[in-house]
């Protein structure tokens, strides 16, 4: 991976979500001077949540599984360009503070800077690379405002925030995080550290085969360089490494 | 299930004179067993003290008649009924004069009385160990359990076995209750086992069985709500409670309202808290229970605190408070001075708040069973002192103002927005950040400590419990000292630090109640023992992507020195907790 360029930032976006708030921080390694934090507190988080479960095709409550399916392909968020481009601007109002959005426009540049992202359970649904960069969006005011009313003597609701959206050119050029960055999952430094077995083909060889499908793009040609999902050139190396011999 | 019934071995013997047979008439012996089986019932209905005249008005008949073996009796039922109240010398005193008898009989007629020897030695050790366990000597309870439960030692009648079943698991309530009055529930555990088995098997629904059930079910009940396990409390409650309406014992009934109660509260239904205690709490005034008492001052000060009433609240608790310096118990002491300084906290009279924790560590540090995690949670409340304290300095809108009325302060917080308002860059504003600085020295080592042991407890259900009781909201309170300090590299390590583990389970992340809602309230100890004794190697389960056990140090940047190493050095230099493993560091950047 072309992360380990010299040349080029890292940096890191984590989440810790310690139930009332959740906290976030992004940094670039090597510049812990550059630094920049914000919480989120959990009726704007419930919000978040909220508005990207409406979006999903996952049942609510008593909904059937086709109902969902038609709900977010139909009604949901992403049924068209626009309410999309809403979502993903309110997600990025929500989730990413404004000192993580200033920090992430000084490091657009070339090479281009690598995102890694390591969400708490809660956000894990968050498609980060969309997220839309907002140029305007509710005040601090109106923001303790509605989290104030969302706390209440039967828990911690959603926040309902005053959202002017009627054109939401307004608030938002659609620039979208992945266009900032590189947007990459971070993988958990107790995974990268678990310690692991080494074992050799030999010894492997007579377990269960790994079948996979690897069916033709439609309206591709096989051998042509998209013809198969495997044969995604930027996936080409991945797979052949990682056959056993 | 017999106790109380004709006298065991059938033959008489005096203590000071030889055998007269026909000495005493059938009708006399007749009326006082049944006397005595109506103290029973009055002692089961919890009127002790209607119990205990009418056992010493039996005193000078059995003597008339020269019954031992009912004058056995009657002293056996006083120490039952003395231990119920409390009153630990009558309690001595009934076994010394259960001995003495039967030390005579033994030297004397031993063979021709061994099944009453048996039977009443069998009560006496029965008060023994209750008489430990409430004096808060566990060893010696259970000691003198074992010695109880050796079935074969006083001789083996088949008539005597299911009184022996009885007083066994009595006893072992007794035991295990005392055990969990001292935060030692993991102790308790095994007890508790038995316990159940020997309630599952009871067969007859005679008055002992239902008496056994009842006390066993709201006992194990309060254990269940004590340790997170609600919906196992449930069931036990309700059927303890049924039981008990049904044979009227009032007592019995209010003490299964206040165990449900307490439940109640933990999941934040403040309705159904205020509803049962306020059905208990007559009844357990009446029978001037002063623990329970307490409990229920206890709550009922935690419904009015949720619906804004401080003062109301102050009240409750002050109560509550008084009730547990009579019993002189000091870990039930330190608690509800902790919870009162709550009352001082929201105030804005940091003085009077840090005074009472000050008197809450005096009382850990004299009471033989402190636990570190006591300590973390004193340290933690001091440092949510602190930062109260700071919050005031930085123009926090809810913070009160200690020169006004709690009335006053009630009404501020009820409009308060939960914002600071004051300026950057006063003198306040730095003295504020000081005081911030003060409380992150509290609230991270004692968050890094507790956090830890959640991760050393193998058990998915038991890490869970230890996370939404124990370990979330101090963890909580410590993220937001570091970001109202607006430390921004603190905030960036300890969301390192959190999510060094990954995230893969949504594990319930806090109590449904309020940090303040829980001061009070008994925390989890319980199946943590491992977790809580040592801090080895990680336990690492097989397949687990959840790593368990302290993490080692942790290195954000290339070339930095490990993070919070000095927040990891205090917590193993204050709670013995060795919060990082001893390993080679691991490296957090991508």
């Amino acid at each position: 991976m072309a992360v380990s360029d010299p040349e080029r930032l890292t940096l890191v976006l984590r989440y810790a979500d310690v139930g009332i708030a959740t906290y976030a921080s992004l940094r670039i390694v090597g510049q812990p001077s550059r630094t920049v934090a914000w919480v989120i507190e959990e009726p704007i988080l419930l919000t978040a949540i909220e508005e990207l479960a409406n979006a999903l095709p996952e049942p609510h409550g008593t909904e059937s599984r086709r109902d969902a399916i038609e709900r977010a392909l139909t009604q949901g968020p992403w049924a068209t360009t626009e309410t999309e481009l809403t979502l993903a601007y309110i997600l990025g109002v929500l989730l990413i503070g404004s000192p993580g959005w200033q920090l992430l426009a000084e490091c657009t540049g070339s090479p281009r800077a690598v995102l890694f992202v390591s969400p708490s359970a809660r956000l894990a649904r968050v498609p980060w690379g969309l997220l839309a960069v907002p140029k305007s969006g509710p005040s601090k005011e109106e923001l303790v405002r509605a989290r104030q009313d969302a706390i209440t003597a039967s828990g911690r609701q959603a926040a309902r925030i005053p959202w002017q959206l009627t054109d939401i050119d307004e608030h938002t050029d659609g620039h979208r995080l992945m266009e900032l960055v590189d947007v990459l999952m971070a993988v958990p430094p107790n995974i990268v550290h678990t310690p692991r077995a080494a074992a050799g083909w030999d010894s492997r060889k007579e377990g269960p085969p790994l079948l996979v499908l690897d069916p033709r793009v439609p309206g591709q040609r096989p051998d042509s360089a998209l013809g198969r999902c495997s044969e995604d050139p930027r996936h080409k190396h991945n797979w052949r490494s990682t056959s056993p011999s | 299930m017999r106790l109380i019934g004709s006298t065991p071995g059938g033959r008489r013997a005096s203590l000071t004179r030889l055998p007269h047979r026909g000495f005493w008439t059938y009708d006399a012996a007749v009326s006082i067993s049944d006397e005595l089986a109506r103290a029973r019932q009055l002692t089961y209905a919890a009127d002790e003290t209607s119990a205990r005249d009418l056992l010493l008005s039996l005193i000078p008949q059995i003597g008339q008649e020269d019954r031992d073996d009912l004058m056995l009796e009657v002293l056996a039922q006083l120490g039952e009924i003395y231990l119920a109240r409390g009153a630990n010398d009558g309690v001595q005193e009934s076994i010394q004069r259960i001995d003495d008898c039967l030390a005579i009989y033994t030297e004397v007629a031993a063979d021709a009385n061994a099944p009453m020897i048996c039977r009443y030695s069998r009560r006496a050790q029965f008060l023994r160990t209750g008489l430990a366990a409430a004096q808060g000597d566990h060893d010696g309870a259970a000691a003198a359990l074992e010695k109880l439960n050796d079935a074969t030692s006083d001789g083996d009648f088949a008539d005597l076995a299911d009184e022996h079943t009885y007083l066994r698991t009595l006893a072992q309530v007794l035991c295990a209750t005392a055990l969990c009055d001292d935060d030692l529930h993991t102790r308790s555990l095994p007890l508790w086992g038995q316990v159940l088995n020997a309630v599952d098997q009871s067969r007859d629904g005679g008055e002992f069985t239902d008496h056994l059930l009842v006390t066993a079910a709201t006992a194990y009940g309060r254990f269940c709500v004590e340790t997170g396990r609600l919906s196992e409390a449930e069931p036990w409650l309700r059927r303890a409670g049924a039981r008990a309406q049904q044979r009227g014992w009032e007592l019995a009934t209010a003490r299964t309202q206040l165990e449900r109660a307490a439940a109640c509260w933990s999941v934040g239904d403040h309705v159904s808290t205020e509803q049962l205690i306020s059905q208990a709490y007559p009844v357990i005034e009446r029978h001037a229970r002063v623990h329970d008492l307490a409990r229920c001052w206890l709550y009922l000060g935690f419904t009015r605190m949720a619906s804004g009433a401080l003062e109301a609240a102050d009240e409750c608790w002050e109560r509550a408070e008084q009730h547990w310096r009579d019993l002189g118990k000091p870990l039930h002491l330190h608690r509800i001075l902790l919870q009162r300084s709550w009352i001082s906290i929201f105030w804005s009279r940091f003085g009077d708040a840090v005074e009472l924790i000050a008197q809450a560590r005096e009382l850990l540090d004299s009471s033989p069973r402190s636990s570190w995690l006591q300590y973390a949670q004193l340290d933690n409340h001091l440092g949510t002192v602190w930062r109260a304290d700071a919050l005031a300095d930085l123009g926090f809108d809810s913070s009160g103002d200690p020169d006004e009325t709690l009335e006053e302060t009630e009404a501020r917080q009820a409009e308060g927005l939960g914002i600071l308002r004051g300026e950057v860059g006063t003198p306040e504003y730095w003295r504020g950040l000081t005081k911030l600085e003060q409380a992150a020295e509290l609230k991270i080592p004692a968050a890094l400590a507790v956090d830890s042991v959640r991760y050393s407890i193998a058990d998915a259900d038991a890490r869970s419990r230890w996370a939404t009781r124990i370990s979330a909201p101090i963890l909580a309170g410590a993220f937001a000292v570091a970001w109202e300090w607006e430390n921004t590299e603190l905030i960036s390590e300890l969301v390192e630090y959190h999510s060094a583990r990954g995230t893969f389970n949504a594990e319930p992340q806090r109590s449904p109640v309020g940090e303040w809602a829980s001061t009070a309230t008994a925390p989890v100890l319980i199946d943590t023992e491992e977790a809580l004794s040592a801090a080895g190697p990680p336990p690492q389960g097989a397949g687990s992507l959840t790593r368990l056990g302290p993490l080692p140090p942790l290195q954000m940047q290339p070339d930095a020195a490990p993070i919070m190493s000095h927040y990891r050095a205090l917590a193993l230099q204050r709670y013995g907790r060795d919060v990082t493993a001893a390993e080679p560091a691991w490296s957090t950047w991508p």
